[in-house]
């Protein structure tokens, strides 16, 4: 998904980079207004309806997959229950099973922390605010084994980069 | 008001009406002065703490997040005072404004510095500009609850100050078109028979005065509520309430100065092309849709709070996905199609306000994408979201202001706005800043934590790039704003 969002960011911006360069390059010779208008009025047409669609289909793939609804959905979970403290993770389980979903029951006892899931690799996963007086449930199902890392993603006082617990397992089936 | 005045304001060209009075001249260069330097004190921050990040400097946690909170409130701080300045220029062309008002905002905002760089760096407040509910209160024996009360009492002197330059605003729109619904020209856009059809500037203007006074009075709100439970601990919050209402104001804010400093785009672009840019029916329907979407989108920053209704989320996706249209379609395209074979004169104003474009456009698309729930699952809170917002602040709104300095101290013969060395700084102002966000964006594509103060080594190519970048930025904005305070003396001095 990382590297879906960040080609997308860079087709479009570069897109848009040569479309700025080129209106500066022909800024100097002058035209008459009125031709540019309605070429203008045309690619609005165009463009509007073109991210109508787009934003219609990704909207529709996209919001299938809700991780709000993934927590709500029943069967035979793993659970482990997990509060943050300034600065360290509370959890009553640190191993689970690949393959079977993982329900995390992330809260907070006293600030705002965020629950990051990072695989072995260090790449984020998965994750889900851990707030004081609320339980946020993240349904994840591990595809492959490891050491797993629990790094905190909201800022949560002067040890906040200090907040990982760096011993989560994920054990093959 | 009578349709023969509206009539010639709405034909005057900005410079040639009325204009700010001349308290208002004054006030306005002296925020741009302190917008400037605080500006270039807020950069060189920054380039303290990618290089702390990338290993290049030694900094305690602690001062590396008092600099993440100046930081942040810095920028949130100038980024207000310098549109507001710039709304206010081009808005009193057409409306009758007390410039006594900018005189309170500025006593008002720099108390209000006074008191935020107490909190910080003497009391050692570290708890960022967001003062998430309830970590002012719970540093872990870091900070006082002193520092904290200190720091919130001094952001809500700021937001006062603001609120009341855009009450004023609001009330002389009122005045002069008889309602904030006429002013953003929507009897027009409904088809009313006579109906006025207001100038950009003032659509701009009225819709950046109704969700910025709505977003100060949500800040108000949540900063008094914070500093009661400072003194009195017992009395607390529900955390994903003031949750919510932390960033309905913090989001709504920062954006709103954006729509503020478009103005200077609206007004000085046609100018220098020579081509009128008028206002249509999309361009009225686009502001609209604007000023409700931009009140109503900020849940997107809590679609990690899995306890939000979903219905939330996914609105705040939708409407992530809608705003983005009167950005992409109507004033980006608009200023395009103005520039596009105009014959323009280039120089630093029209320059910076035209790169301005590209960065509120193209900043969008990170941001955009960061708001689809699937994708923010994987880059909320990593640096994605710092990368998407120095998009378009660092390339759209900062263009915007220093365009707009450039423009009001410019040759009033009809000389250049420093036409020399607009060839090459623009560009390489673009091409350093891009790369800086570049850096902020892979460094979230490759899933590093925003606001950590110390980074993995696998991490710190992305830090130290950015540093690099950070001090070319500051280079560049540096001479940027040098040239504008060496002109000012001459431009105050014509004023008088």
């Amino acid at each position: 998904m990382q590297e879906l969002a960040w080609y997308v960011t860079l087709v479009v911006v570069i897109a848009m980079i040569a479309i700025f360069t080129r209106v500066v390059l022909l800024s100097r010779t002058a035209q008459d207004y009125g031709p540019v208008q309605s070429t203008a009025s045309r690619v609005r047409s165009w463009l509007f309806w073109g991210l109508v669609v787009l934003g219609i289909v990704v909207a529709g793939l996209s919001l299938r997959g809700l991780p709000h609804l993934a927590a709500r959905a029943g069967g035979e979970v793993q659970v482990v229950n997990a509060t943050g403290y300034q600065w360290y993770w509370d959890m009553d389980e640190y191993a689970v099973t690949a393959g079977e979903p993982v329900e995390f029951r992330v809260t907070s006892a006293d600030v705002n922390h965020g629950f990051g899931i990072y695989d072995p690799d260090l790449r984020l996963v998965a994750q889900v605010q851990a707030m004081p007086g609320y339980v946020n449930v993240l349904r994840h199902t591990f595809d492959r084994p490891g050491t797993y890392q629990i790094l905190c993603l909201e800022y949560c006082g002067v040890a906040h980069h200090d907040m990982v617990e760096t011993d989560f397992e994920v054990e093959a089936p | 008001m009578t349709t023969g005045h509206m009539s010639m304001s709405m034909n005057a060209a900005p410079g040639t009406a009325r204009g700010p009075d001349p308290l208002a001249r004054r006030m306005i260069a002296a925020n741009l002065a302190i917008v400037g330097v605080v500006l270039l004190l807020m950069m060189l921050f920054g380039i303290l703490m990618r290089m702390a990040q990338g290993g290049w400097l030694e900094l305690q946690p602690d001062v590396f997040y008092q600099l993440l909170t100046v930081h942040g409130t810095g920028m949130v701080g100038v980024a207000a005072l310098g549109g507001v300045s710039v709304m206010w220029n081009f808005a009193s062309h057409y409306l009758r404004v007390n410039g006594a008002v900018l005189a309170v905002n500025l006593v008002l905002f720099l108390a209000g510095v006074v008191m935020i760089l107490a909190a910080t760096f003497w009391g050692g407040y570290g708890g960022a500009w967001t003062f998430l509910y309830p970590l002012p209160a719970l540093s872990g024996g870091v900070w006082s609850a002193g520092a904290a009360f200190w720091f919130l009492l001094g952001l809500l002197l700021v937001g006062v100050g603001i609120l009341l330059a855009c009450l004023e605003l609001g009330r002389g729109i009122i005045a002069e078109y008889g309602g904030i619904a006429r002013a953003l020209g929507w009897p027009y856009l409904f088809g009313v028979k006579d109906a006025v059809v207001p100038p950009k500037v003032i659509v701009a203007t009225s819709m950046s005065v109704v969700v910025t006074t709505l977003a100060l009075v949500g800040g108000a709100v949540i900063l008094v509520l914070s500093l009661v439970n400072l003194v009195v601990p017992d009395f607390v919050l529900d955390p994903l309430w003031a949750k919510n209402i932390i960033y309905f104001f913090g989001h709504t804010i920062i954006n709103a100065t954006i729509y503020m400093a478009v103005t200077a785009v609206y007004a000085v672009l046609p100018e220098y092309a020579g081509r009128e840019w008028k206002t249509s029916r999309i361009f009225v329907a686009a502001w609209m849709g604007s000023t409700i979407m931009v009140l109503v989108i900020f849940p997107h920053h809590l679609l990690m709070d899995f306890a939000m209704p979903t219905w939330a989320m996914v609105m705040a996706q939708i409407l992530s996905y809608t705003n983005s249209f009167p950005v992409l379609v109507v004033t980006g395209l608009g200023a395009i199609a103005v520039v596009h074979r105009s014959g323009i004169r280039w120089d630093m104003a029209s320059g910076l306000l035209f790169l301005s474009m590209f960065g509120w456009m193209a900043g969008v698309v990170p941001a955009v994408i960061d708001a689809t729930i699937v994708v923010n699952s994987v880059m909320h809170n990593t640096l994605w979201v710092p990368g998407h917002f120095h998009f378009y602040l660092l390339m759209g709104l900062i263009p915007m202001i220093l365009g707009f300095m450039y423009y009001s101290t410019r040759d009033r013969a009809g000389g250049p706005a420093g036409r020399d060395a607009a060839g090459w700084m623009v560009p390489l102002y673009a091409v350093a800043a891009l790369g800086f966000v570049t850096m902020f964006l892979l460094g979230g594509a490759n899933s590093v934590p925003r606001r950590w103060a110390v980074h993995l080594a696998e991490w710190m190519v992305y830090d130290q790039w950015a540093a690099v970048f950070a001090i070319a930025v500051t280079l560049l904005a540096l001479v940027f704003v040098l040239r504008y305070l060496a002109r000012l003396p001459r431009y105050l001095a014509a004023t008088d």
